[in-house]
């Protein structure tokens, strides 16, 4: 496996790690404030997820996709530019990363 | 995603299911109720369920599950009961919560599951069904980025529908039954047939025959019982009262009352007003609320009849066959977990505490007598012989019907008392035909269930005024519709979602503002007109649960939502403009014919 690949196997590992961690710490807090009230129906939940936004809209979502993407003067590589282009493409993989997690913040 | 049947076929190749029921006795009932219909057109399903421990006892009764994994709340929860503590002895308490909770999961994940329901729509399950492997997911799950999601379309409806407070007609029973069989065909295959045994049985549990429940069994066999579940203190006297009507009129009938084991302190000096009444004794039964579920079970099951005003125990007789009259009042939301099944009946009054013991009566007494050949009486005559002011304490009373297959199937509601259609009826008539089309790809004939004689004048004129705004709201959809359709012809030209010239750009954002918009003027119009607020809804959840990671994918989404919403719309108008017509003055066709014969005479 070469080097870059293997960081990437052992990102997605310890992403996926973090993840299930903090599904378990969300049940358990949930099993935990389920816990002090009566064992609730489907019925007597309604209304209960309107009382929080339900976000992102789709419109949101695309603007967020949008907000990632980077515009050049054409679609057509124009000399010189094909490897701007790439470079812009690597870049825009790091810096909606930050972007999206300022939004999700917000 | 495909559940591939091994070599041998689908038929023995078994599949393995895991329902997840972590809400009330009642939900649970209802899902066991919609697995036992799917297994029967699946007889490869291998049921697992996962529920609270409580309900342990119930599951290990039911002979098809094949594994019951109990939840250990008290074991997992232990380490957070230790007083006042520092932040950090908090934090590490709670790693040992987490660290139980894993190793309990650790067999359960280990399973790669071919189907996973999580039939609590709860936000606890949903990590549950994030955490568990599985090829088809159903219900709610989450994603970190995301929050709660819809693995399916009729979760979403359930959270937007139902879970949202908005009027609808469809029984969850049925909702989970359609929910998994859709599932199932997708990606299984058409069922097997000849599955023609009936799901409700007194045998759907099997019952230990104790000691105790043996000198019950010989106490209650051979004579006809009504029950009267307790539960509800606010309406004990009125089933004493209520009892004592049955025992004086039906000479061959017992009356026992039932305990609640799920609440046994709402039975709690039950005895002592039971005694202070002068009840036969040798055709009187009380069990108490210790009794405990295979008795409770036996108890209804042995029943022709059970009386009651609380939820659980609808589930439980109607899931054994037991007839249910069911006493509710306002504000009732049973259509979602009413009775289930053919010649059920409850009513809605206004005030249980004025309810009188006698109305209670004529009611059951209309239901009673049914399939009494020569009933050919009015409910409001057995008004007028046995309670002169039911119609004043009751809103309406409802009797249970399977509908034929070619009508949609499913259970539904009839009201009995010839009493105005309101506009919640109307709309619940009206969205979950909606949701019909939506789900089913089935569209019932247009005005089925909504009769002339039950539009009132007030009906017509909320009908009226939301002509003129679901109009609105149709060439809205219609117009985000086209545009997210264009929107996605121009996102699919793109050949990078990150790259992209200025102009391309800048016309995509122009797409994105012009749907922005149509958003926000939905949103205006549906709060401005609250019974357009379930398109509202629908919207809200459908958006929210937009999948794929590039603009192509988001927007082909989104287009396709819109066009759900369209349809929609366009059936509730059709449904709106049906009944406006219904309304309006009929020109007899053919005069002659409608003339009796006795008169036919005076006209030529």
């Amino acid at each position: 496996m070469e080097e870059g690949e293997k960081l990437d196997s052992e990102k997605m590992i310890l992403e996926e790690k973090a993840e299930v961690e903090e599904l378990l710490v969300r049940f358990v807090r949930a099993l935990e404030e389920e816990q002090s009230q009566t064992r609730t129906s489907i019925q007597q939940t309604k209304g209960m997820i309107f009382k929080k936004p339900t976000s992102p809209s789709s419109t949101e979502q695309i603007r967020e996709l949008l907000d990632q993407s980077f515009s050049t003067r054409s679609t057509e590589p124009i000399e010189g530019t094909e490897e701007k282009a790439l470079e812009n493409e690597v870049l825009a993989e790091i810096i909606p990363l930050s972007s999206m997690q300022r939004n999700r913040k917000e | 995603m495909s559940v591939t049947p091994a070599d041998d076929g689908q038929q023995n190749t078994k599949l393995q299911c895991l329902l997840i029921q972590l809400a009330s006795v009642g939900d649970l009932l209802q899902s066991l109720m919609a697995l036992r219909a799917v297994k029967q057109l699946y007889p490869n399903l291998e049921i697992h369920v996962m529920a609270r421990a409580d309900d342990y006892d119930i599951l290990k009764k039911v002979s098809w599950i094949k594994n019951v994994y109990a939840l250990p709340t008290e074991h997992l929860l232990e380490p957070l009961k230790k007083g006042r503590l520092s932040s950090d002895e908090a934090a590490e308490n709670e790693k040992q919560s987490v660290r139980r909770l894993a190793a309990w999961l650790g067999r359960i994940i280990s399973i790669r599951w071919d189907f996973l329901l999580n039939w609590s729509f709860s936000s606890s399950s949903s990590y549950l069904t994030a955490l568990l492997p599985a090829n088809i997911k159903l219900g709610l799950s989450w994603r970190i980025q995301q929050g709660m999601i819809c693995q399916d379309d009729w979760s979403l409806y359930v959270q937007s529908m139902i879970q949202g407070d908005i009027a609808q007609n469809i029984h969850l029973t049925d909702i989970l039954t359609t929910q998994f069989l859709t599932a199932l065909q997708i990606h299984v295959g058409p069922p097997s047939e000849g599955a023609n045994e009936p799901v409700t049985s007194k045998n759907f549990f099997s019952l230990i025959s104790a000691q105790e429940q043996g000198f019950w069994n010989l106490r209650m066999s051979g004579k006809k019982w009504i029950g009267f579940q307790l539960g509800d203190p606010l309406l004990h006297q009125k089933w004493i009262d209520c009892a004592s009507l049955v025992l004086s009129r039906h000479p061959d009938y017992h009356v026992v009352f039932l305990g609640d084991p799920l609440n046994p302190i709402a039975s709690e000096g039950f005895k002592d007003l039971m005694t202070a009444a002068s009840l036969p004794i040798e055709r009187t039964l009380y069990m108490g609320a210790d009794l405990g579920f295979d008795l409770w079970a036996s108890a209804v099951g042995g029943c022709q009849w059970v009386i009651t005003g609380s939820h659980p125990v609808v589930q439980l007789a109607s899931v054994l066959g037991t007839r249910v009259f069911g006493v509710f009042s306002e504000p009732f939301n049973g259509v979602e977990n009413g009775p289930y099944g053919n010649g059920h009946f409850f009513f809605v009054c206004r005030n249980k505490k004025t309810l009188s013991e006698k109305t209670i009566y004529a009611c059951w007494r209309y239901a009673f007598d049914e399939w009494v050949p020569l009933r050919v009486k009015k409910l409001e005559n057995y008004f007028e012989r046995f309670s002169k002011s039911a119609s004043s304490q009751i809103i309406q009373i409802y009797r249970s019907k399977i509908r034929p297959t070619q009508n949609g199937g499913g259970v539904y509601y009839q009201p009995l008392l010839n009493i105005p259609m309101s506009i919640d009826q109307w709309l619940a008539t009206v969205m979950g035909q909606v949701a019909r089309a939506w789900y089913c790809g089935w569209i019932a004939p247009v005005g089925q269930e909504i009769s002339r004689e039950a539009l009132s004048p007030e009906l017509l004129r909320e009908l009226r005024v939301l002509d003129e705004s679901s109009e609105l709201l149709e060439k809205i959809l219609t117009k985000a519709r086209f545009t997210a359709e264009r929107f996605h012809k121009r996102a699919s030209r793109l050949r990078s979602d990150r790259v992209m010239a200025l102009e391309d750009h800048s016309e995509i954002k122009e797409f994105g503002e012009q749907l922005k918009k149509l958003d926000d003027l939905l949103e205006r119009v549906c709060l401005a007109h609250a019974p357009l607020r379930g398109f509202l809804q629908v919207s809200q959840v459908m958006m929210h649960n937009l999948r794929g990671n590039s603009l192509k994918e988001v927007v082909r989404h989104s287009s396709e939502a819109y066009r759900k919403l369209a349809d929609g719309i366009k059936i509730f108008r059709t449904w709106l403009k049906h009944t406006l017509q219904l309304a309006k003055p009929a020109v007899l066709q053919n005069q002659k014919n409608s003339i009796p014969p006795h008169m036919s005479g005076m006209f030529e």
